[in-house]
């Protein structure tokens, strides 16, 4: 993946010239948690196989496979729904985490790789803002003291010097120096993530994480903390990583734009072209969901279906595929439009048991209006019709009831979800961008 | 010149916030005291034994060693103070003659001694295991939480008896002993205080920072862990003292030391403590006073750090 020239911050020719230049670049990153650390957990007993205890751990993928780069003094927006693993990859590039694998190359060293003390100084080079600005300060210390702590750290300056340089940025982040000597609790929250901003920029960092450093904050302050965030970016010549779930805030500040659905990218481009060429099915659902203030609009905004899948067992292929409204259709069955879409639609119901037992007929009528597919999937149709059909569910147990709903969900998925590209290949596709002449990438099997 | 004025200024200023802010949690403390009677009771039974550790030989009547006699020159021996109240001896003497308000008064030193001390000792190394322990985890939380095992399966009396024998009975071992047995205690429960500060966001964003481990563990974690370690501090100085006696009495005591605890150890050797309650109330009746005057306060003081009880 290649970095590109232009970005709104790069004013003059020279500061554009330093801008091309690649700050980060991430590659295959991944961060998986196992659950259980003990000594007998994960033991699991198997009296069927040999030896009878079996020992396993279940991973959460709560970044699988990440890869993107970011220029000098830019900024990319990274977005996506609360579990998507965003704020796990920010800590993890900033190795505040340990990668399962994958490379973090900052400043041409990779972060990766380092460990203890020289990790420790590289710290120096990058700082991160934290969501929640009171318990991200320790309530104990100073405000001054708070911003003098990475120098501290790093044996910046001496005692006079640090508290100088404290008061400055102080007044940079736009509170007064006289705020020295205050406590945190002292603070609103707008104020204390000023605090948090001062601190972050004391040892002037190139880089910094920002972990939806505004969503704690009353809307009305949020403007202001994001417009000093952009002036000390220019100031300082920073470079942000800005992790949101609001979208509002992320088409303000970011530069280039990379939308996260479990675990992964699936889209990434420019500001613009994401926002107005949205070309995965999940990040136009996503733009879809901001609410449109015209009383006249109704309607229109899509909603997405079913829940996240866990990351502990995440969905082969295309991650999204489990609520894709446009999953493609699996060939070898000879589907038309219409007729997968009325077939999708009952596999996801049947799935999610969303419609009450009835006879066969009736909700034949009700999902394939225009009958079942010929051929083999139209059998298969009609096996999960007769399997879940209100004649024979009647009179069973609920438990007989649920392994039938099963049953029928099982063959369904595996005949048709489960055969769909979408689910055999994890996609990976560069579009022609329609605005601005960035790089655009989509994960969506219809770019093929 | 305006310059230095200003940093006089401020540093003034500075001062006096720090002060403000150590007066404030100051009479925090003190508030939460103030609304609880029987930890007001305690403060003042505190301050009472206090004076009387710092000037208890300057206030006994007696030297606690001198054999007083009556006026036929008979040594007083195990008399009630009904009989030794013209003599001077107002709580009455033991079997040597000797007078017990004094010995009570003088033996105050060793409690108090051995009760700030072991306690300040055991939380002292109690806190930093926790705090190493919980924040390194893994396998070193593994071992240093098996050593506290351990200590919790020491016997206290056994463990003590073997220890004194070996080292000698003075009054540095016996605080030694005694504080290698309470340090478990507060090892134990601040840890579990460390594991949930470590969690909370100022200590990652300190470690993003770069700040070292030492740092994080000491400038950031411990200020938030000090009220529970004050707590345990409070309950080791009761348990300490409870020790102490209870070593004193069955004999382990420093021999050229007075305490309330061989005071009770040479009544019962004696035999007379059936009998002499003018000489087995008076220490027994301390011992209980600073115990429960110490448990009042760390009761109180348990409301900052369970804010639940608040109600």
């Amino acid at each position: 993946m290649s970095s590109f020239g232009e970005t709104p911050t790069g004013s003059d020719s020279s500061t554009a010239e330093r801008d091309s230049e690649t700050l980060l670049e991430v590659e295959g990153l991944k961060k998986h948690f196992t659950t259980g650390s003990g000594l007998l957990s994960g033991l699991r007993v198997d009296p069927g196989s040999f030896p009878p205890v079996r020992r396993e751990h279940e991973r959460v993928r709560a970044v699988d496979d990440v890869s993107f780069s970011i220029a000098r003094g830019e900024t990319l927006g990274l977005v996506g729904e609360s579990g998507c693993g965003k704020s796990t990859l920010g800590r993890t590039v900033l190795r505040l985490l340990e990668p399962t694998a994958g490379t973090i190359r900052f400043d041409g060293e990779d972060l990766a790789s380092l460990g203890g003390e020289a990790l420790r100084r590289k710290r120096a080079e990058m700082g991160m803002i934290f969501q929640d600005p009171h318990a991200s300060l320790n309530p104990r210390m100073t405000v001054g003291t708070i911003v003098e702590e990475p120098m501290v750290a790093h044996g910046m300056l001496d005692g006079e010097g640090r508290e100088a340089r404290a008061k400055s940025l102080l007044e940079d982040v736009g509170l007064e120096a006289h705020h020295y000597h205050r406590y945190p609790h002292e603070f609103s929250g707008g104020q204390r993530q000023r605090v948090n901003l001062a601190r972050a920029l004391s040892v002037d960092p190139d880089f910094v994480v920002c972990d939806e450093p505004v969503s704690a904050l009353d809307v009305s302050v949020q403007a202001q903390v994001l417009n000093t965030m952009a002036r000390l970016q220019a100031e300082f010549g920073l470079t942000y990583l800005f992790i949101a779930h609001d979208l509002s805030v992320i088409r303000h500040i970011a530069d280039r734009v990379a939308v996260m659905y479990l675990g992964t990218v699936v889209e990434l481009a420019e500001k613009e072209e994401l926002f107005e060429n949205p070309q995965h099915p999940y990040t136009q659902a996503l733009l879809e969901s901001i609410p449109v203030p015209d009383p006249r609009e109704s309607g229109t905004r899509g909603v997405l279906e079913g829940e996240v899948p866990s990351p502990v067992d995440p969905p082969s292929g295309c991650r999204f595929r489990t609520r894709c409204p446009v999953l493609i259709a699996p060939e070898g069955y000879g589907f038309g439009d219409a007729e997968w879409e009325a077939t999708r639609g009952f596999v996801r119901a049947v799935k999610r048991r969303t419609f009450e037992p009835a006879p066969a007929a009736e909700v034949r009528e009700r999902f394939f209006p225009e009958g079942v597919p010929d051929g083999e999937a139209g059998e298969l149709v009609e096996t999960a019709l007769s399997l879940v059909s209100a004649a024979e569910l009647e009179g069973l147990e609920e438990d007989a009831r649920t392994a039938r709903w099963h049953e029928a969900s099982e063959l369904l998925l595996e005949s048709f979800a489960e055969e769909s590209i979408c689910a055999r290949e994890r996609p990976h596709y560069e579009v022609d961008p329609v605005y601005g002449d960035g790089e655009h990438l989509a994960a969506c099997h219809r770019h093929r | 010149m305006s310059t230095d004025i200003r940093d006089r200024l401020d540093a003034t200023v500075e001062g006096n916030r720090r002060l403000a802010k150590l007066s404030k949690d100051a009479g925090y403390v003190w508030g939460i005291i103030r609304g609880d009677t029987l930890a007001t009771i305690g403060v003042v039974i505190i301050l009472g034994f206090l004076f009387l550790a710092l000037f208890g030989p300057m206030l006994a009547p007696h030297d606690p060693g001198d054999n007083l006699r009556g006026e036929d020159g008979q040594l007083l021996r195990t008399d009630s103070p009904t009989e030794t109240f013209s003599e001077g001896a107002y709580l009455g003497t033991t079997n040597y003659g000797e007078d017990v308000l004094s010995q009570v008064i003088v033996s105050v030193r060793v409690s108090v001694f051995v009760g700030l001390l072991a306690a300040l000792i055991a939380v002292f190394i109690g806190a930093n295991v926790a705090l190493i322990s919980a924040y390194y985890g893994g396998r070193v939380d593994d071992v240093l939480m098996r050593i506290v095992d351990i200590a919790y399966g020491l016997p206290f009396l056994p463990f003590v008896i073997v220890l004194v024998f070996i080292f000698g009975s003075n009054i540095w071992n016996i605080v030694f002993v005694i504080a290698a047995v309470l340090w478990r205690d507060s090892a134990r429960v601040v840890r579990s205080e460390v594991l949930t500060q470590k969690q909370r966001p100022y200590v990652k964003s300190a470690r993003a920072i770069g700040a070292s481990d030492l740092r994080i563990m000491y400038k950031h974690i411990f200020p938030n862990v000090l009220p529970l370690v004050g707590l345990y501090a409070a309950f080791a100085v009761a348990y300490a003292i409870i020790y102490e006696a209870s070593l004193a009495f069955l004999g382990f005591g420093d021999p050229e030391l007075y305490s309330w605890g061989q005071m009770l150890f040479q009544a019962y050797h004696s035999g007379a403590i059936r009998f002499a309650w003018w000489w087995v109330l008076p220490p027994g009746i301390c011992l209980m006073l600073l115990v429960m005057a110490v448990f009042f306060i760390g009761r109180s003081l348990e409301e900052i750090t369970n804010p639940e009880l608040r109600h």
